[in-house]
């Protein structure tokens, strides 16, 4: 009787355990109703289900993971290698097998918390997906050969519905990445749409038969024709000027014959017509871009009429500048020219009344005529200035050695400076390629100057000069009466002085030649400076 | 120079050929110096028979009718005249003008001074220069 009672709880049992598997496609519900029914029918403390990385990723580790526990936090390890005593032995026996406390493998096979030396494992495998591992803490003994043997059908049958639950996860899975991808692929179109239709340019495609595909807004606002209108029009007929279209299509053909297109991916100005009919000049880029149905060429277009309008303005402003500039260099070089000869007589003939009438005029009649002398003399100067500057712009010299330390002697010579007042130089001077004879009268004039406007006992003039990357750079500092650095700009400028032109006899030409002759030779000219603590002109020359 | 022969003075401008003249009175050169106010006149002056071929002629550039060039162009093509030396006395400081007027086989060139001393001063070296050189006739 205890037998057949016993059958009947087996067979009801295997019916309800059979019953709980397969119920739901959700991993953890299916196995959490299985695994709660054979927990407690065989009075079990642990089970779990572990599944070969394979299974779940083709190109997978071969190693094993848990998937379900029952009950849960219990695993030490989750993860198992090929190498483990449980792998190598389904896959020897591909059966099921227990093994008890008694066994030395035994601890082996704990990977649970709290197992201690005590109770028995059994180990099935799951098909080929992996195996389930049961745990009995009661037990003396291994399960035993007919009780396996019992659950070994029903387990098999949790083995398909796990599959089943695997794929249809991994279906479901597949199915959610495809909708992502295409909404990505949807809204890359929309976008690509949106910068289509908001690109500055023009933007028009065509297929192999040159008929217009794409036609975004600017195109309709360039040629006038919407979309409507254009797609599925040719081209050629629809914005190319009549001169050009054989060209096109001939270039197409070419294009499509031998893949070579010699006004492809790059920039070309032509002209278009649009619904009017009027011809404009554009700027043209075509991109030919295959696609399985062949290929399509992209053109990007865009209207250039003001941009040619108003280089042909500027080229025409540039003439006129030329031909004004031109203008006033003769105009400075004549007026200067025509102003001499008058200043000459003028000159003769004051010189002739004091030397033929000096008797006569008195005293104060012969310092007026010195008084004259002296401005006639002053205007010769300025006249002599306006030519030496506009001669500057006007004729190249061209570039020769210069060896400054030679050049610095003569200069010197010709300057002869008072015997209280000395020039030094710091070092030997470079030799530089310049135009010589301007770069002497730079020097010539800054020391001039130096020595001119000093004021103190011992006046000195230092020079000294540097080695930039691409610049000479050259410097003049004298002890003498110092500019005010609200003047700084001003003394450059031409016909300014900084004291009366009485006091001292200058042009205020000399430093705007100068400048002009640095700036000539690619260099700048600038000046540091505190009144009464001397001056510093530093000026720099490109290395020719 | 040569006493009998004249100087021909080619100016325009009336100061400055007085200055010339006043110069060369200074000087005490006794040459005669004829003045004519530019190059057609000076051309005529030089291919009337009666007259003797100057000793120098001192040149302006810049002059009304025919100027100090094409003067000179017109000189070197005539054979009696060509060996006249010429030198030129002017405003110009251009190079252009240095240039051709040397091409055109001109003896000196001389830039006006602003100045009645400095203007004597030349015309002694001029002075002194062609009473020592030897001329072709």
């Amino acid at each position: 009787m205890k037998t057949g009672n016993r059958i009947v709880q087996d067979i009801s049992m295997l019916y309800e355990l059979s019953l709980s598997i397969g119920t739901s496609m959700d991993l953890y519900e299916n196995c959490e109703k299985f695994f709660k029914i054979l927990i407690s029918r065989k009075n079990l403390t642990f089970a779990s289900v572990w599944i070969s990385s394979k299974t779940i990723q083709s190109d997978g580790l071969d190693t094993y993971q848990v998937l379900h526990v029952s009950p849960r936090f219990r695993m030490l390890d989750t993860q198992m290698e090929q190498d483990h005593f449980i792998i190598q032995t389904l896959k020897e026996h591909k059966a099921p097998f227990s093994i008890s406390h008694s066994n030395p493998v035994f601890p082996q096979l704990i990977q649970e918390h709290g197992v201690e030396n005590k109770g028995a494992f059994v180990v099935y495998p799951l098909k080929q997906i992996g195996f389930l591992k049961l745990y009995a803490s009661q037990r003396q003994t291994v399960f035993e050969k007919i009780e396996v043997a019992q659950l070994k059908s029903v387990v098999n049958k949790f083995a398909t519905s796990i599959e089943a639950c695997i794929s249809h996860h991994q279906l479901r899975e597949e199915t959610q990445r495809r909708i992502n991808i295409q909404r990505r692929l949807r809204d890359n179109e929309i976008k690509l749409k949106l910068i289509f239709n908001t690109a500055l340019d023009a933007v028009v495609t065509i297929n192999e038969k040159g008929i217009i595909t794409d036609w975004n807004t600017q195109a309709h606002k360039v040629f006038g024709f919407s979309p409507e209108d254009a797609i599925g029009q040719e081209l050629g007929s629809l914005i190319i000027p009549h001169q050009h279209r054989e060209a096109h299509t001939r270039g197409m053909k070419h294009f499509l014959k031998t893949g070579e297109g010699p006004v492809l991916n790059k920039r070309i100005e032509i002209t278009a017509i649009n619904r009017t009919g009027l011809e404009f000049p554009i700027e043209l880029s075509i991109v030919p871009l295959q696609q399985e149905n062949g290929y399509f060429f992209s053109a990007f277009l865009r209207d250039i009429s003001k941009r040619k309008e108003a280089e042909q303005k500027k080229e025409e402003l540039l003439e006129e500048l030329e031909y004004v500039n031109g203008e006033l260099r003769d105009f400075a070089y004549i007026v200067s020219h025509d102003l001499k000869a008058p200043l000459r007589a003028i000159s003769a003939l004051s010189y002739w009344i004091e030397e033929d009438y000096g008797e006569l005029i008195g005293e104060e009649g012969q310092q007026q005529l010195v008084l004259l002398q002296g401005r006639v003399n002053r205007m010769h100067a300025l006249i002599e200035g306006i030519l030496e500057y506009s001669r500057i712009g006007r004729i190249r010299i061209k570039m020769e050695a210069l060896d400054l330390n030679q050049s610095l002697d003569d200069i010197l010579d010709s300057l002869n400076p008072p015997p209280n007042f000395e020039v030094r130089r710091v070092k030997t001077f470079p030799t530089i390629n310049c135009e010589r004879v301007r770069i002497e009268q730079v020097f010539q004039n800054l020391i001039s100057n130096a020595i001119k406007y000093n004021d103190k006992e011992q006046g000195w003039v230092e020079l000294d000069w540097i080695e930039l990357d691409d610049h000479f750079q050259f410097s003049v500092k004298d002890n003498g009466q110092g500019i005010d650095e609200k003047h700084f700009e001003k003394i450059f400028q031409i016909f300014q002085t900084l004291q009366a032109k009485d006091k001292y006899e200058s042009t205020g030409i000399g430093l705007t030649i100068v400048k002009r002759i640095i700036e000539r030779h690619e260099g700048k000219i600038w000046v540091e400076s505190q009144p009464n603590n001397g001056t510093t002109f530093a000026f720099t020359i490109k290395k020719y | 120079m040569d006493r009998i022969k004249p100087l021909l003075l080619v100016e325009d401008d009336y100061v400055d050929a007085l200055t010339v003249k006043r110069a060369f009175k200074e000087l005490a050169v006794i040459n005669p110096v004829v003045h004519k106010e530019d190059g057609e006149q000076a051309l005529d002056f030089l291919n009337s028979e009666d007259q003797p071929a100057p000793k120098l002629i001192l040149l302006d550039l810049n002059m009304p009718k025919m100027n100090g060039i094409e003067f000179l162009e017109k000189l070197r093509l005539n054979e009696k005249l060509k060996k006249i030396p010429v030198v030129v006395l002017t405003t110009s400081r251009n190079q252009e003008d240095r240039f051709e007027t040397f091409d055109l086989g001109i003896a000196g060139y001389m830039v006006k001074p602003l100045n009645y001393q400095d203007f004597i001063s030349m015309m002694r070296t001029i002075n002194e220069y062609w009473n020592m050189s030897e001329q072709p006739s």
